[in-house]
């Protein structure tokens, strides 16, 4: 199983590493662009917007390369050879799962580092802009998750499918925020939101991806 | 070549259906959200404009990627060896790529349309279009490295990896350092709003689309170029 998680890291590592230089350009665009705000601009709700799209961009864009490791492993045959290894559906599809944890979680900790300075640097508020990045993983873990078992069924040809997916979801979350800001809702219903449902939610839908990815690993047509 | 276009187009059709699904749950989701609860709300315009954003990105996506698959299992290699000259093939990839973003543009036109009930700020096809075609050109930037990379991913990132640094860096550099700097962009800055001064926009305008043909042609050369008829691969 180690082998399989190292195996889908190594195929996704470079396209990685060039969406990091991407997202730290991107920081420097907003450093340099807060030169011509206020302080109070920069410290109220335009600085936190500024690093929630680029916490977005960082968590999304970069782990979505790992959806072209299924692709390839359909392409290649490798997911019909895998099969007659000594390895169990199970650890295929964790092994799967295991690799998209692994990058969500180093993205997200990136992303946390930049909020981090953020905070110290524009005595932004700490709150939000330590939630946002561990709420962003969870939501993008769940979807990759289900949208992988999915690539089994439709034979990884699931790009547009995840677009889709990954847009909706993006868009139904912007809801309570935009909600908040134009005090719709209170602080209160944000909180069991974002703390409470959404991390339910995703855990539910990571386990049920589990589940199913296991009888989907062996609907493979090559 | 009306064959190889219509099987890019018929294999990538799914790209297409996405992006209409999502300009069309765009659309509803904004105007029923800024009729009824945020209407005049100063969040419309760039709420808007990422969905456009993300229809027209969605559009294009698949050039790329259909060119490398095409690269990798060896169809551009079959197609060149079977009576289609280099510029036919360079062609179709051109035409591809006009088609999407004329697709993309016709999108975000419906959208902007619908949306102009609303706020008639919201209808600037003039704008629309200067995006559309930056990202068209980008696309055909992404095409000819892919060949190179065998990549379309690392292609993409490479591409906006090089726009950042060298478009959107210095835009911001100039417009934050104005003050503080006397340069070519001081000059570039001052001539930009003397000509807007003297009423001759549209000189710039011709500028802008000078640039945009120019970087076709030129990646229209350099892609004949990379191409060996029988060998894209390598």
């Amino acid at each position: 199983m180690k082998g399989l998680i190292l195996k889908d890291i190594y195929n996704v590592r470079i396209q990685i590493v060039l969406g990091m230089v991407l997202i730290i350009l991107l920081y420097i665009v907003i450093w340099l662009l807060k030169f011509s705000f206020s302080n109070e601009e920069i410290e109220g709700l335009m600085g936190v917007l500024d690093y929630g799209l680029i916490n977005y961009l960082t968590i999304t864009v970069c782990s979505t390369f790992l959806l072209n490791t299924l692709s390839d492993d359909i392409k290649s045959g490798w997911a019909k050879i895998q099969l007659t290894m000594p390895v169990s559906d199970r650890e295929i599809i964790g092994g799967k799962l295991a690799a998209t944890g692994v990058i969500v979680f180093a993205l997200m900790l990136f992303s946390l580092i930049f909020n981090i300075i953020g905070i110290a640097v524009y005595t932004l508020p700490a709150e939000p802009m330590t939630m946002m990045p561990i709420i962003l993983a969870l939501l993008q873990m769940a979807v990759l998750s289900a949208v992988m078992v999915i690539g089994y069924r439709m034979q990884g040809k699931v790009m547009a499918v995840y677009l889709v997916i990954m847009l909706i979801t993006a868009g139904i979350m912007a809801l309570p925020v935009i909600s908040f800001l134009t005090y719709k809702i209170s602080g209160f219903a944000m909180r069991l939101i974002f703390y409470a449902i959404i991390p339910l939610l995703s855990l539910t839908v990571i386990i049920l991806s589990f589940v199913f990815g296991k009888k989907a690993v062996r609907n493979i047509e090559v | 070549m009306k064959g190889l276009l219509y099987c890019g187009f018929l294999l990538n059709k799914k790209w297409f259906l996405g992006a209409g699904i999502i300009t069309v749950l765009g659309t509803a989701v904004c105007f029923i959200l800024f009729k009824s609860f945020w209407n005049g709300n100063i969040i419309m315009p760039p709420v808007c404009g990422a969905v456009q954003a993300i229809t027209a990105f969605i559009c294009t996506e698949w050039l790329g990627r259909s060119l490398e698959t095409d690269i990798k299992c060896r169809f551009a290699d079959y197609v060149l060896v079977s009576g289609i000259s280099k510029k036919t093939f360079v062609l179709v990839e051109l035409v591809k790529n006009i088609i999407s973003i004329a697709t993309s543009f016709a999108m975000c036109m419906v959208m902007q349309l619908v949306l102009r009930l609303l706020d008639k700020q919201a209808f600037d096809p003039i704008l629309l279009l200067v995006y559309i075609l930056i990202l068209g050109a980008s696309r055909w930037i992404t095409s000819l490295i892919t060949i190179s990379l065998r990549n379309a991913e690392k292609a993409g990132l490479i591409v906006a990896i090089g726009f950042v640094l060298f478009v959107v860096l210095p835009y911001v550099f100039i417009g934050v350092s104005i003050d503080k700097i006397g340069s070519f962009g001081y000059c570039i800055w001052y001539f930009t709003e003397y000509l807007i001064w003297l009423g001759y926009e549209w000189v710039l305008g011709l500028l802008f689309y000078a640039v945009i043909i120019g970087v076709y042609a030129i990646v229209y050369v350099l892609f004949l170029r990379r191409i060996r008829k029988g060998d894209v691969c390598r």
